[in-house]
């Protein structure tokens, strides 16, 4: 199985299956471009996150995998389990499959925020999404 | 062609949208209106609020084209930006994008009198005014019923003076389509509707059953009738029509079991898969890659039990994968007709028997059953009609 190394902001070295690292669309496209040769920096992703953002593609991709016993309720059980995090750790995380391009996980976690602001008030969404310093302008 | 979709260039139809748009969901957050004093949270910390407002615009977008219309319509007070971006063409092909939504129930409805109906809200586990008035042509019909549904669009025919006129309407947006006239056929009706997301378009089958069954299509891309498929045994077509691996499946009485039309050439198939004996109120669904099936177990002409039915994957038999339980059955029918209407969507299915207002609703998933709150609007309706039909609320659908 070839490698694929991917290093964080923090400079911390990920070595991933190549099947792996090509779920990322960006990934991929580094690859195409630089090949397999030297690691593939990613300077907008943390370490933290980015075990996160490997976390979710191994289990999605062993999930469909033939021969997977896994359900479709373990699957939903994994993702409600995956984005039941902090809210700065959500938000690293749309930014993340954002610009690693995993559709899959940028549709969750956006889904996530919505779930989160769908019933709120429109006045408490505002406060939310306009800072201190917009709000004071 | 007879067809007329709101405003006839491109532009014009797109500013008809994002007021159709305005319009509908306003009407649409009526019910939630009641219920936010129940939903108000205490405000976000003000971490949150130091997170959030640092989202890229086009991320927060994403975010916004995930949610239910009825919330998108209420938070579009949030801000200048929000109220113009979600009648934009880009915002409206972010929500194409969305492959599947929670889906709406209608369940109850009153054509005649007040042309409303009322939708359950899976995602924000409310029910919903839906208004079916015409606000954009006058010529939408005074009275109609519900024959189809797929996508965000329901397939509707007029009653009365409009008795025979079909039209496909996006009930958020409210922009509608009246379809030509079809070819002649003595008593046609509307087996299913099929949506081709990646065209943007769709098709609707209609067939006349008896000695032998005739049929024809409607293609939304073509905006023509065209006669199709005639399959020369007796058939009687029951209900349920659900599109499966690029066929729209309909169970029938005659041949006992299963009819499958394949829309691509045109012709009917004869599925060889016996039903499950002493079957009453059946309704096919399909779940991820898996045809359902759901209906009641009837001995010496009374219900005995509701299963759920899978297609097994190699074998063309029925497997039995689940059944209400017995305590939710014993509520479900109270009276000793044991009619009952079943219709899913998505990852859910909905049961209750006729004139119940008692809804039972299964998540597919999660295997968990729970009552569906009250409807207010069904308190309200005189002649009350059960329509059984899920949609996905979709305001990019176009008719």
């Amino acid at each position: 199985m070839v490698k694929v190394t991917l290093k964080s902001a923090e400079g911390d070295v990920f070595e991933v299956d190549e099947e792996l690292a090509l779920e990322s669309l960006m990934v991929k496209n580094m690859i195409e471009d630089v090949g397999l040769d030297s690691a593939i920096s990613l300077p907008n992703v943390s370490s933290t996150i980015l075990a996160k953002v490997i976390e979710y593609i191994k289990f999605h991709m062993d999930a469909q995998k033939d021969g997977s016993k896994k359900t479709s309720e373990e699957i939903k059980a994994f993702d409600d389990d995956f984005v039941n995090v902090g809210i700065p750790t959500l938000f690293e995380m749309v930014l993340a499959s954002n610009y690693l391009n995993v559709k899959s996980l940028l549709s969750l976690t956006c889904n996530t925020v919505a779930n989160m602001i769908k019933t709120k008030p429109p006045a408490e969404v505002k406060e939310m999404f306009t800072s201190a310093k917009q709000a004071k302008a | 062609m007879e067809s007329e979709v709101a405003g006839n260039t491109p532009i014009t139809h797109l500013a008809s949208i994002s007021e159709a748009l305005s319009q509908g969901l306003q009407n649409l957050c009526r019910i939630d209106e009641d219920r936010r004093g129940e939903v108000e949270q205490r405000a976000a910390s003000s971490l949150d609020s130091e997170v959030w407002c640092n989202l890229p615009e086009h991320l927060v977008d994403t975010v916004l084209a995930w949610l239910p219309p009825a919330s998108l319509f209420r938070l579009r007070t949030v801000c200048k930006r929000w109220n113009s971006v979600v009648s934009s063409r880009a915002f409206l092909d972010t929500c194409s994008k969305i492959k599947s939504r929670l889906p709406y129930f209608l369940m109850f409805a009153d054509h005649f009198h007040r042309r409303v109906a009322a939708v359950y809200d899976v995602s924000v586990s409310s029910w919903h005014l839906l208004p079916f008035s015409s606000f954009m042509h006058c010529r939408f019909p005074e009275s109609f019923l519900v024959l189809a549904a797929a996508g965000g669009l329901l397939c509707l025919e007029g009653t009365g003076s409009q008795s025979g006129t079909m039209f496909v309407s996006n009930p958020i947006t409210r922009v509608y389509k009246k379809l030509p006239r079809m070819i002649a056929m003595k008593s046609p009706y509307v087996v299913g509707m099929v949506v081709d997301d990646e065209m943007k378009s769709y098709k609707i089958l209609v067939a006349q059953d008896g000695e032998t069954l005739a049929s024809q299509v409607y293609d939304s891309s073509t905006n023509r009738w065209s006669l199709t498929g005639v399959y020369h045994r007796r058939t009687a077509i029951l209900a349920g029509a659900t599109f499966y691996n690029g066929l729209l499946f309909c169970l029938t009485f005659s041949p006992n079991g299963l009819l499958a039309f394949d829309l691509e050439r045109g012709q009917w198939l004869e599925v060889k898969l016996a039903l499950p004996p002493s079957l009453s109120c059946p309704n096919l669904m399909t779940h991820q890659d898996r045809l359902l099936l759901i209906g009641g177990i009837e001995e010496l002409g009374s219900l005995q039990s509701v299963h759920v039915w899978q297609l097994h994957p190699t074998k063309p038999e029925w497997m039995d994968v689940e059944r209400v339980p017995d305590e939710l059955f014993k509520r479900l029918f109270t009276s000793s007709s044991g009619h009952f209407i079943c219709v899913g969507q998505g990852d859910f299915i909905c049961l209750h028997e006729y004139y119940s207002p008692e809804i039972l609703m299964y998540d597919i998933v999660r295997s968990s059953w729970q009552w569906l709150p009250g409807c207010s609007l069904n308190d309200n309706i005189e002649a009350r009609s059960v329509l059984g039909f899920a949609f996905q609320p979709r305001i990019e659908a176009v008719p």
